[in-house]
C-alpha cells in the first residue's frame, strides 16, 4: 500500500474563509459579513502599515503643512 | 451515561469548546496531567489546562468542539472529537488569517478519585496548518 502526504478534510473558502469540506460543498453561499472580516483580516497589514506610514509623513515638511490648512479650514 | 465518560465530554465540549472554565476546577485533579504535542510542555494541573484551553480560546474565540464518540471502560475515557473555529489570535507565531479551520482529534482521560487524572490528546495539527495556508495542501477549496 503506496502512502500520500495527508490533506485535511476541510479548507477554507478561498472568498469569505468558511471551512467547506474538501470534496466540496456545491451549496455553500459566502456570507456577506464573513466575507467582509475575512477580506479585513487580509488588508490588516496594509492598513497598519498606512497608518505607520501616514505617521511619518505628518511630519514631513509637506505633512506639517496639510495639517496647517486642515486645522485652518476646520 | 458513565459519569466519568460525561466528564470528559464536558471538558471537551464545555471548557475547550465554550470557555466555562469554571469546571476545570470541578473535573481535573490538582496534580493532573495533560498531554497535547501542539503544547510546549505538558498541561500542569487545573491551572495549566486552564491555560491551554485559553490559548486554543485566544486563537479561535469562536471556537465549537463536539464529541463525536465516546468509548469508555474501567478508569479511562476515550473521546473522538471535531473542532471547529475561526483563527483571529496568534498561533504557533502564526498571525491571525481569519479563516475558519475544522480539526479532528481523539483524546484519552484516566480518571482517579472522581476527577481526571491524566489525559493524552492527540489532534491534527498538520491538517491544521494546512487549512490556515502556512503549509501546502494537495487538495483544492471548491470554487
Amino acid at each position: 500500500m503506496s502512502l500520500a502526504f495527508p490533506s485535511p478534510d476541510h479548507l477554507p473558502c478561498p472568498d469569505c474563509g468558511a471551512s467547506l469540506p474538501a470534496a466540496g460543498d456545491a451549496g455553500h453561499v459566502c456570507d456577506d459579513e464573513r466575507r467582509i472580516d475575512y477580506r479585513l483580516v487580509e488588508l490588516q497589514p496594509g492598513i497598519e502599515r498606512f497608518d505607520l506610514d501616514l505617521a511619518v509623513w505628518l511630519e514631513t515638511p509637506g505633512g506639517r503643512f496639510a495639517r496647517f490648512i486642515a486645522e485652518r479650514d476646520r | 451515561m458513565h459519569e466519568n465518560a460525561n466528564g470528559s465530554r464536558r471538558l471537551i465540549e464545555e471548557v475547550f469548546g465554550a470557555g466555562r472554565f469554571e469546571l476545570v476546577d470541578e473535573l481535573v485533579a490538582e496534580n493532573a496531567i495533560g498531554h497535547d504535542p501542539a503544547l510546549p510542555e505538558p498541561a500542569s494541573g487545573p491551572e495549566g489546562l486552564k491555560q491551554a484551553a485559553r490559548g486554543y480560546r485566544d486563537a479561535f474565540p469562536d471556537l465549537t468542539m463536539k464529541v463525536e464518540e465516546i468509548v469508555a471502560e474501567n478508569e479511562r475515557v476515550a473521546l473522538r472529537w471535531t473542532a471547529r473555529g475561526t483563527h483571529r489570535g496568534e498561533l504557533f507565531g502564526i498571525a491571525p488569517t481569519g479563516k475558519e479551520a475544522t480539526v479532528t482529534g481523539i483524546t484519552i482521560d484516566r480518571w482517579a478519585g472522581g476527577k481526571v487524572a491524566e489525559s493524552w490528546t492527540n489532534w491534527d495539527t498538520l491538517g491544521l496548518l494546512q487549512q490556515l495556508g502556512v503549509v501546502p495542501a494537495a487538495a483544492k477549496a471548491p470554487a
